[in-house]
């Protein structure tokens, strides 16, 4: 190599590390900067804070409004992480340990709600619910999240139950257990840690669903995502740094707990 | 012969019920097991996936004037440049992601250094954890005409004015590269870490400069998981809603904004159902086209991270 050669290499080096550390940057910046501002005391936005404390949690303990946003989302998000996950569960142990013929292509079938653009996806159920006269009710509206939530499932149960060897059911039935106790004791067991990581990301899915809610959610219908939504077209509100820091802090914890659950 | 199977029926009768179907046994439960297993998925999936858009093409050929809805909605040189101008968006956002994320996807695979390695890692998993839509609040709070960005250039007496930089399509895509980025970096990273480094320095020692050597031959075989990524982000690109809404403002000009005001500001049910279908055409194609290029596998992969 001559000089040039080596002093080129070098710069691109150097350029690409420098580019790196400006994106690990700019993926940082408004993550902090929310949390700085969930400190500050104003009630305008204001950087930097000049005084710092905590009045946009204090305020959003004390908001109606947004507790019930809360209890709303919650009351959400956990019926469509059941739902995701006794609908998706049995059809993964379809599509991985019975004869049922096409079972690959509708496994990957189960992936079509990440796969469709979102906004088509929301207006296509909109038009669905409309004729059905269901828009603005609860129950749609899990039912909608549920199927963005599917995916989940799909994805996680199945690289879990792929990781479990069919030969450990016939054993157990050699040993005289039934099929079913077989794939029960055996192979449900094994991959429930994945279940229970699949129903928190389904669970996380649905609490952070923000577009479907704007569709087939109708005008009473307001989850927590929604009345940031709401909010934010109306103007910045401080408020929501306080409600948007506890949410990462929880939302952290859960998923981190999730990844610990599909290691084990 | 010597080792013939004994005959079943020479101690017990071949023709008791329940013993006819032994030799067919397997370890598999049967199809129809799989399918009563299946049954609320397939539900799921005929209503809640495929009837939606047999519906939605209803819509579109409804009212108020079935199939010349379609060339009421080309003829309209505003929505054609709306169209238009969300492909070709969404086109440079998976561009600025498959680099950027393909950078940062090498330098995770590559760094020696524990801090580098934990501050990228980071970088990456903690976006997940802000909501999608606090993520446009905090980019709203940072563009804002009393935004942290206009406050500081002007504290720092760069500018004297606030800078116009909300409700801009600049805006836009800073907003879906930052949600997208962490999700191209993933599948990238699986891809590249199954790429031996020591090809690297073989073609080094055989005279290739190190850039020579990523190009020629690393990136043929990082090709595949590139493209899936790509795939993956410039469908995702296309299905984003609240980001253009939001720091597009109402009037940007983007597939989604057209359809949220089509519906709620105008009840025209066809045209938002037709920017609908523009939306999810551009969808199956590019996956399509994917399908055929990487294969369902490698797809499936990038999914799946």
């Amino acid at each position: 190599m001559s000089s040039a050669q080596i002093a080129l290499s070098t710069l691109l080096r150097w350029l690409s590390s420098a580019i790196v550390v400006l994106l690990i940057v700019f993926l940082f910046v408004p993550v902090v900067i929310v949390v700085i501002l969930s400190f500050s005391n104003a009630t305008v936005l204001q950087f930097p804070p000049e005084q710092f404390g905590v009045r946009q949690y204090v305020a959003f303990a004390q908001s109606d409004y947004w507790r019930s946003s809360v209890v709303k989302s919650l009351e959400i998000a956990f019926p469509t992480a059941l739902v995701a996950v006794l609908v998706g569960m049995p059809a993964v142990f379809a599509f991985n340990r019975t004869r049922l013929p096409f079972r690959e292509g509708l496994e990957l079938s189960g992936l079509a709600p990440f796969l469709l653009p979102g906004v088509a996806y929301a207006i296509a159920l909109f038009a669905m619910y409309a004729q059905f006269h269901i828009v603005g009710t609860t129950v749609g509206l899990i039912l909608a999240d549920s199927v963005i939530a599917l995916p989940y499932v799909v994805v996680i149960v199945g690289a879990a139950i792929k990781r479990v060897s069919p030969d450990l059911e016939l054993v157990a039935m050699s040993l005289g257990a039934s099929r079913g106790r077989a794939m029960f004791g055996i192979t449900f067991r094994l991959v429930l840690p994945a279940i229970l990581a699949a129903f928190v990301l389904a669970f996380l899915a649905a609490f952070d669903e923000a577009t479907f809610v704007n569709f087939v959610g109708g005008p009473d219908l307001v989850t927590l995502p929604k009345a940031i939504f709401d909010s934010l077209r109306l103007g910045v509100d401080p408020l929501i740094t306080g409600i948007a820091t506890i949410l990462m802090a929880v939302t952290g914890l859960a998923m981190t707990g999730a990844v610990f659950l599909r290691r084990t | 012969m010597a080792l013939s199977r004994p005959a079943a029926g020479r101690f017990l009768p071949a023709s008791l019920p329940w013993r006819r179907n032994r030799r067919n046994w397997s370890p598999q439960p049967s199809a129809w097991v799989g399918l009563l297993l299946a049954t609320p998925f397939l539900i799921v999936l005929v209503l809640y996936v495929i009837y939606p858009f047999v519906r939605l093409f209803q819509t579109a050929i409804g009212d108020p004037s079935g199939w010349q809805n379609f060339q009421f909605f080309f003829s309209n040189s505003a929505n054609m440049l709306v169209v238009q101008i969300t492909f070709r968006d969404a086109a440079i956002v998976t561009a600025i992601n498959v680099i950027a994320g393909g950078l940062m996807a090498w330098a995770l695979k590559s760094t020696k250094s524990r801090i580098m390695r934990f501050a990228l890692l980071s970088s990456i998993f903690v976006p997940f954890w802000m909501g999608s839509v606090v993520k446009i609040y905090a980019f709203t709070a940072l563009l804002g005409r009393a935004g942290v960005i206009n406050t500081m250039l002007q504290n720092l007496h760069i500018t004297r004015e606030p800078l116009h930089l909300l409700y801009t399509q600049p805006a836009v895509v800073a907003g879906m590269v930052y949600q997208m980025l962490p999700i191209a970096v993933l599948p990238m990273y699986v891809a590249f870490t199954s790429i031996d480094t020591d090809l690297i320095i073989a073609a080094e020692g055989l005279g290739a400069s190190r850039a020579r050597a990523l190009l020629d031959v690393v990136l043929p075989l990082a090709v595949p998981g590139i493209f899936a990524t790509l795939v993956i982000n410039f469908v995702l690109a296309l299905g984003f809603y609240l980001t253009p809404v939001l720091l597009g403002g109402l009037t940007s000009p983007f597939t989604a904004t057209l359809i949220q005001q089509d519906l709620f500001a105008y009840s025209d049910f066809a045209d938002s159902s037709i920017g609908g279908l523009l939306l999810l055409a551009g969808g199956i194609a590019s996956v399509a086209l994917g399908y055929i290029l990487v294969g369902k596998e490698r797809l499936r992969r990038a999914i799946s991270v």
